[in-house]
């Protein structure tokens, strides 16, 4: 079973994205340190100290490491009667969507994600959604097509069932 | 059109009073009390603050129409931002009418329709407020199609299997009062008790403050208590007490909330009516019964008993505007030898039992990776800090935490198991509270495998599946077990 990747703009997709968390995270954490006055010793503000280094220190390994990982990690496919979606970092997701469960399909590019001429599908369903993320164009455009096609062709053949 | 367009009963804009009216409430009590009014009507901030949300009422119940035609239920609504919904007949899977106290004075029904768009969204359902006459009238209107898609779920539609009864063998199912009291008694007490705990203590600092009490005498005797019995006895004590509470409040809230339940099985569907203040019926089709969970607290395990839920579009869904989620309770008590039986009454293809795949044997360690151990853990820690630095010795409760928390580890262990066949799967897990997920295999929607580096060395992943049912219902998850079991469940979803 071979899995199909997303483009490899999407790591540096990722990685803006990180960074806009990173120096938000940053800057947020910059003012409690000036709120909290510093230079007055007591307890609790070390352990508030320490959790803002804790927090800025992961976000600052997730900005380097991790959309690398994830990217390795990544991969989809779509077969005739389902799509298939494996993700995650260190814990890894294999999703299995049938495709007769799909209600809608949704293209959609962010701000960040037009950047980088990066698309995602969304797959909704009855119970929940899955993301396809960090395709092309003509890539998000193939899949959605396709399964489109599949939807209709799999709900024509149930409905000569019946 | 065959029905309105028509504006909701006025008890619509007082049917929420507590969330609306609560800030508007709050302002005058306050200018009462002190005898000052100005306090609310000097501040324009505190005015617009306590005026929107009834305002809002009044807005919504003076622009909204409702009607129906031979296809489509159309709801108007909006003054400045107009907004039209329209909801075909065929999706409608479920309707339901509520009554509150203040429905029930005013002679007004509150309907709750769900249709496949309102499924996965908890809250999204459509709410609608009428008199008694139009409300029955909207009622019969609108009465879930049979033929319908259940939410667009046409495998699901073609399993027809469930409605084998004949309508003339109606069955009826009656809890008494005892059994409502019971399962409000036996429910997992863990958030309930901390909840009442809050409660307690604010009332408590709120009649010290007002009623004038001696915070230095109060603090004494409680410093006298703490010298006489020890730190730890004290907090024995008061879990104790707050857990007794607790049960007793349980009992009484299931009793009220529960009161006169009934089910009603005529072969094609269920009935269910329920309440003391807030009056309830629902009506299921079997059709689009999902599936079924039982539910047993620790404390029904050692009796062998436990709640029966049913995952049914509608039933168990939050509505628009609802203040509470409803628990989509089948049978409140019931034994666990029973549960076969009883399943099969309403929905036999689901009623025969597979052997359960259970965790690998070498893979409990995986189950120590969990919040509640490093809660735990982390509770030890804080308490031998005290115990250490601040010289009162809590010790016990860190330990305590810790050996609870194993406790729980060792029982979700021994608690997890899937099992899945051309009909039905089956996902049971929990600690302490166990609960088991019995699903047709037509509702379920999609499957995950989840699994690190190491696990996946070992064949271990947790297996988590979706099912229609309402938001918030909607998943189980199997921790721990073979990768086999993942692998078994994706065969089946192809087919």
């Amino acid at each position: 079973m071979e899995y199909r990747k997303p483009s490899e703009d999407a790591v540096r997709y990722w990685r803006t994205v990180r960074l806009i968390t990173f120096f938000t995270v940053g800057a947020i954490s910059l003012a409690v340190c000036l709120l909290m006055n510093l230079d007055v010793g007591a307890t609790w503000k070390y352990v508030v100290l320490t959790l803002i280094v804790v927090i800025n220190l992961y976000n600052l390994t997730a900005l380097i490491l991790f959309p690398k990982i994830e990217y390795m990690q990544w991969g989809y496919l779509v077969e005739e009667d389902r799509v298939v979606i494996r993700h995650g970092l260190f814990w890894v997701d294999k999703d299995i969507i049938p495709v007769i469960r799909i209600q809608n399909i949704t293209v959609s590019q962010g701000p960040v994600m037009k950047q980088y001429g990066l698309f995602q599908i969304e797959m909704a369903l009855a119970s929940g959604k899955f993301t396809i993320e960090g395709l092309k164009q003509d890539v998000a455009d193939e899949i959605g097509e396709n399964l489109k096609n599949r939807l209709y062709s799999r709900l024509a053949a149930r409905e000569d069932e019946k | 059109m065959i029905f309105g367009p028509k504006r909701f009963h006025p008890v619509y804009m007082f049917e929420n009073f507590f969330k609306d009216f609560a800030l508007l409430m709050i302002a005058l009590g306050v200018a009462v009390f002190r005898g000052d009014m100005e306090i609310f009507t000097s501040n324009w901030a505190v005015i617009i603050a306590c005026v929107y949300g009834p305002l809002r009422r009044l807005v919504i119940y003076l622009t909204t129409s409702v009607s129906v035609d031979e296809s489509r239920l159309c709801i108007d609504t909006g003054w400045l931002f107009k907004k039209h919904e329209e909801v075909p007949l065929s999706s409608i899977a479920t309707v339901d009418m509520r009554q509150r106290p203040l429905h029930q004075l005013f002679g007004a029904y509150r309907l709750n329709v769900d249709n496949a768009g309102t499924i996965a969204d908890a809250g999204n359902g459509i709410a609608m407020t009428f008199g008694r006459g139009d409300a029955m009238i909207l009622k019969n209107l609108l009465r879930p199609d049979t033929g319908a898609v259940n939410g667009l779920n046409l495998s699901a539609d073609k399993d027809e299997a469930a409605a084998t009864f004949a309508a003339e063998n109606v069955r009826e199912y009656r809890a008494r009062l005892s059994e409502l009291m019971i399962i409000g008694a036996l429910k997992s007490k863990l958030v309930f008790t901390i909840q009442l705990m809050a409660v307690i203590f604010g009332g408590f600092q709120f009649v010290q403050q007002y009623m004038g009490f001696d915070d230095k005498k109060i603090d004494r005797a409680f410093d006298h208590t703490f010298e006489i019995v020890g730190a730890n006895i004290m907090i024995a004590v008061a879990l104790v007490v707050f857990f007794l509470l607790a049960v007793l409040c349980g009992s009484v809230g299931s009793l009220i909330k529960y009161y006169d339940f009934r089910v009603t099985d005529d072969g094609e569907k269920i009935r269910i009516n329920y309440g003391l203040l807030t009056k309830q019926t629902f009506t299921i089709h079997k059709s689009r019964i999902s599936g079924f969970a039982y539910e047993q607290s620790f404390m029904m395990r050692r009796f062998h008993i436990g709640t029966l839920k049913c995952y049914a579009v509608g039933y168990g869904n939050k509505a628009k505007d609802d203040e509470a989620e409803e628990e989509p309770l089948l049978i409140p008590l019931l034994k666990e030898e029973r549960l076969l039986t009883t399943i099969g009454q309403i929905l036999p293809e689901l009623a025969h039992e597979n052997e359960p795949e259970r965790p690998l044997t070498g893979s409990w360690y995986y189950f120590l990776y969990s919040f509640s151990v490093y809660f735990a853990l982390a509770c030890m820690a804080v308490s031998g800090y005290v115990t250490m630095v601040h010289g009162i010795n809590i010790m016990i409760v860190g330990i305590g935490a810790v050996v609870l928390s194993l406790l729980g580890v060792a029982m979700q262990f021994l608690n997890t198991s899937i099992s899945s066949d051309g009909g039905r799967v089956v996902i049971s897990s929990g600690g302490f509270s166990k609960t088991m997920v019995i699903v047709k295999l037509s509702s379920v929607e999609w499957a995950t495998g989840s699994t690190s580096y190491f696990k996946n060395k070992k064949n271990v992943m947790h297996v988590t599946m979706g099912f229609l049912a309402p938001g918030g219902h909607n998943e189980a998850t199997a921790k721990n077990v073979s990768s086999r079991a993942f692998e078994n469940l994706k065969g089946l979803l192809d087919t």
